[in-house]
């Protein structure tokens, strides 16, 4: 659906992207995720037409559209700040696009009530400009201002980003539902991990002008690629590589979730005795940090916690989920 | 007999005490306010409706009967209206030029559009007329061809509408392009997505969002249409006098000054009431972008080579118009009568005698220290009192201070020769409200005249630079345990700074050539630049005395410039300390060398010494 080669994206003298390549299929949900500054607006931006790259191209559903402005290319977008226009109703928003297309006033009614439906703004809403609504009617006035224009792609840039938690939890399934029924080839922009694993068929994760890696949540959260990804993808502690029989420029690290109190649990267990440093409360579980008697310090999430800062005690780490990088980075032999 | 404690009494004296020195101030505002912005103003009306027999409305009746006065009205209306239109499509055109698309040399452009920053009223007329006038450059030009022509061809409506038109776009270039550059990018890039064209995207989406912009600005370009005092005066001849040149010529006759007032109340009425209008249609709608977060807005690319081609076009034809005719008056400056007369000009015409002229005869040379001076101390008092009243409101929400806030605009209601009038008849005798003084041939009627007219502005100016300042920080600052007068004193004005510094170059530069006030209030040992200009700009005027125009033109530009350029780039320079570090050395050492020559010593070796 979209192919993108050898993109280079340059601001002046600065370079936001060197040589990326890319694949997105076809009703896919694909996150762009990343820091801020690592490009990865950058890269929608081109991918909408906004901005034109140095180098490299870009096809979207087997159409070079490098060069093509952005109102030719069939791409909606929602962004950041939904740029709803404040001066219109939610109507005239949604109905915008249609209007220049000249489409009938009748024609342009029943679309805009018909797209209104599926993104459940009722009748009443439509009336009401734009600044009344809450953040989450919003952002669905944005996706149905562009849905309704029926593009191929969807185009999303951190469209949560200015929500409040809660909300953001609750827009964030919406949002997933939505794309499910439109069954549309969507490409979102993020820097929070947590929407990245929760919405996305694959995602691509960037750092400073370059991707890191791209693969399905999964992939990318158990079997990250650089030292990057794995950091960048929920907490993760560094373990000593001595345990595991490798030396050398190898590092290993391990999940939260793959530290166990009781050697039954992990598969092939590898035990380590440490010191509690700290515990902190989340209402569902504990955090509990250890540090090792070679300094390095670990955590694990636990769901009661009968212990106390100080306490000594041996931990099990399943061998089969350390995560080996750098140095020649393949698991040893158990 | 013991008295009784009462802690009621008690609370009363200690909130006395604790707000004593908000009491002082608000005292101090309403004394000003009575005195100098109200009773004046009453004074004149009682004048014209208070007869031997009780009130009267002889006058309003007499008015409406004067073909003459009725024309006036009609015309400052018919002008208004458009203005209203011209100034609009002038105005939002350079603003999109210099602001909203990619135009080659748009730097260029938009210093040449913002010429009128630094030179109108009297004097932006008097370089039209240079060009345009009976003894302009273009007219003799055209002379040549057409001799038999109407040398005054200029005259009349359509001159005043075109001079007022490139006269009145600097509220359109003030607002405006704050507002378009404060616009949210992602808002045209929406409109582009969904397949606007860049016509459709100004007329839907760019123009209904500053449409509060604009219409403010509309509301003071009607305004100042209304009151369009130098163009109609100079240029509108007998067939197109407005209100203002009216009410000067009717209140330099005592019998006229009713009908003068009068006159002046159904302008004053009708600004009130587009001030309402305006403010209904403000509150009624949203206008800014709701986005929590505003995208940088970048300028747009006119794809379509024609239009590119045709806008390019009118941008440089706007340009010239708006730079020749301070072109041609700083070109005059320099010349001799004869150039002047003829419109040659050749090696020979180059003089600098007329700056010599300046600088030796004393009365023009004094008028120059006298507005600057003048004009300077009266933008000092406005700011410090209307800051006073500021603070006041900011601090306090009562009944009281909404009419302070609500009396500090009756400037703008009222015509300036109107309010000069009022203070002229009011302190003309002892008055026991300004210690039985007489003001009226002093220098203090005329700067209090002076603050008077340049009160509502600063206090807009400084009651939204308030509100920006964020209240945390003088809790914070409070919370440090410092005191009211040191957070007053290095937190609030530190913040503010930048807006008095502004409103202070805004107010002088406005009232450095003013006559419409000027001409009643000034002492007679004191003329000013502007009753000097408005006496070179009649029609009987010499060759002469059009040079000196020319120079006097000059130099209120260059004066201008530099208390613009003082402003903003040195008092608000991000190299302000640089900057300041430089005057004071240089201020050092000028003192020093006058301090050796007084002294009698070589100046030559000690006065690079810095005065320690």
């Amino acid at each position: 659906m979209i192919h993108i080669s050898n993109l280079g994206i340059k601001y002046g003298d600065f370079t936001a992207m060197r040589d990326l390549n890319l694949d997105i299929n076809e009703g896919e949900f694909f996150t762009l995720l990343g820091p801020s500054g690592c490009g990865k607006t950058s890269v929608l931006r081109t991918i909408t037409g906004f901005v034109k790259p140095f180098a490299g191209t870009i096809i979207l559903d087997g159409r070079d559209v490098t060069e093509m402005p952005v109102e030719k290319r069939d791409v909606g977008i929602v962004f950041q700040s939904y740029a709803l226009f404040p001066t219109m109703n939610v109507f005239e928003n949604i109905a915008f696009g249609l209007r220049v297309a000249k489409y009938k006033e009748k024609q342009v009614k029943e679309m805009v009530v018909d797209i209104a439906d599926k993104v459940d703004l009722n009748h009443e809403q439509l009336k009401r400009n734009a600044a009344e609504l809450s953040g989450g009617q919003q952002q669905r006035v944005a996706i149905a201002r562009a849905l309704v224009m029926k593009p191929k792609i969807l185009c999303l840039d951190e469209p949560l980003s200015n929500l409040d938690a809660k909300l953001r939890h609750q827009l964030r399934l919406e949002l997933k539902e939505l794309q499910l029924k439109f069954g549309i080839t969507t490409v979102y922009v993020t820097h929070d991990q947590e929407e990245a694993l929760t919405l996305s068929n694959r995602i691509a994760v960037f750092q400073n002008g370059h991707l890191e890696q791209v693969g399905t949540p999964d992939e990318v959260y158990f079997n990250p690629q650089t030292e990057f990804v794995s950091t960048f993808l929920g907490a993760i502690s560094q373990i000593p590589s001595e345990l595991f029989g490798v030396s050398g420029e190898t590092k290993c690290f391990i999940r939260l979730n793959n530290v166990y109190f009781d050697p039954g649990e992990a598969v092939d267990s590898v035990a380590l005795d440490v010191e509690i440093r700290s515990i902190s409360f989340f209402g569902l579980y504990y955090t509990v940090t250890y540090q090792t008697d070679d300094g390095f310090q670990l955590s694990n999430a636990v769901i009661n916690c009968n212990h106390k800062v100080g306490d000594r005690l041996t931990l099990y780490i399943d061998r089969s989920r350390v995560i080996f990088l750098g140095g020649d980075a393949n698991a040893p032999e158990a | 007999m013991r008295r009784k404690h009462d802690p009621r009494r008690k609370s009363f004296l200690a909130v006395l005490n604790k707000h004593k020195a908000a009491i002082l101030s608000m005292m101090f505002i309403l004394y000003f306010i009575i005195v100098f912005l109200i009773l004046p103003n009453v004074n004149v009306i009682l004048d014209s409706f208070v007869t031997g027999d009780g009130i009267s409305f002889t006058n309003v009746a007499k008015l409406f009967r004067s073909k003459y006065a009725m024309s006036g009205v009609k015309n400052s209306i018919i002008l208004a209206i458009a203005m209203s239109v011209t100034v609009n499509v002038v105005g939002i055109f350079i603003v999109l030029v210099t602001e909203y698309f990619e135009i080659k040399g748009a730097k260029i452009l938009k210093i040449g559009y913002m010429s009128t920053f630094v030179y109108g009223g009297i004097i932006l007329v008097g370089g039209y007329m240079a060009i345009y006038g009976d003894q302009g450059v273009l007219t003799k030009a055209l002379l040549q061809y057409f001799p038999d022509m109407n040398t005054k061809w200029f005259y009349g409506f359509w001159g005043v509408l075109f001079v007022s038109t490139f006269a009145g776009t600097t509220n359109h270039f003030l607002f405006l392009t704050n507002a378009t550059k404060s616009m949210d990018n992602h808002l045209i890039e929406a409109a582009r997505n969904l397949k606007a064209s860049p016509l459709y995207i100004i007329t839907r989406v760019v123009l209904p969002i500053l449409t509060p912009t604009i219409l403010a600005a509309t509301v003071l370009t009607f305004i100042g249409g209304l009151t369009a005092f130098s163009a109609p005066l100079i240029l509108g001849g007998n067939d197109f006098q407005t209100i203002s040149p009216l009410i000067l010529s009717l209140v330099q006759v005592r019998s006229g000054r009713s009908l003068a007032l009068i006159l002046g109340m159904i302008l004053g009425l009708l600004t009130v009431l587009l001030l309402l209008v305006f403010k209904r249609f403000e509150s009624g709608a949203t206008f800014f972008s709701i986005s929590k977060t505003v995208s940088k807005f970048n300028k747009i690319k006119i794809r379509n080579k024609a239009a590119n081609c045709i806008v390019h076009i009118f941008a440089y034809l706007l340009f010239v118009v708006y730079t020749l005719p301070l072109a041609i008056v700083i070109l005059f400056s320099f010349t001799n009568g004869r150039a002047i007369d003829t419109g040659i000009i050749t090696a020979s015409s180059f003089t600098l005698d007329n700056y010599v002229l300046l600088l030796t005869k004393s009365q023009y040379f004094s008028s120059y220290i006298n507005s600057i001076v003048f004009s300077l101390a009266a933008s000092v008092i406005a700011i410090l009192f209307v800051f006073l009243a500021v603070n006041l409101m900011s601090r306090y929400k009562n009944r009281l201070v909404q009419a302070v806030d609500f009396a500090l605009l009756i400037p703008w209601m009222i015509p300036s020769t109107l309010i000069a009038l009022g203070l002229l008849t009011t302190f003309d005798v002892p008055n026991v409200l300004v210690f039985n003084q007489v003001l009226l041939g002093t220098v203090a009627i005329l700067i209090l005249g002076y603050t008077i007219l340049k009160i509502p502005f600063t206090s807009r100016m400084l009651k939204a630079a308030f509100a920006q300042v964020n209240k945390e920080y003088e809790l914070a600052a409070k919370n440090l345990k410092a005191k009211d007068f040191y957070i007053f004193r290095r937190v609030i004005v530190p913040i503010l700074f930048p807006t008095l510094v502004a409103v202070l170059a805004l107010n002088m530069n406005s009232l450095l050539d003013d006559y419409d006030a000027t001409v009643f209030l000034y002492p007679l040992k004191y003329p000013t630049l502007g009753v000097l200009i408005r006496s070179f700009t009649k029609t009987e005027s010499t060759v002469d005395t059009r040079a000196m125009l020319y120079v006097f033109s000059t130099t209120r530009v260059l004066i201008a410039s530099s208390i613009l350029y003082i402003a903003y780039g040195v008092l608000l320079s991000d190299k302000r300390g640089r900057h300041i570090g430089k005057i004071k050395a240089a201020l050092r050492t000028w003192i020093g060398k006058l301090a050796n020559r007084l002294a009698g010593r070589d100046g030559v070796e000690s006065a690079n010494e810095p005065i320690k």
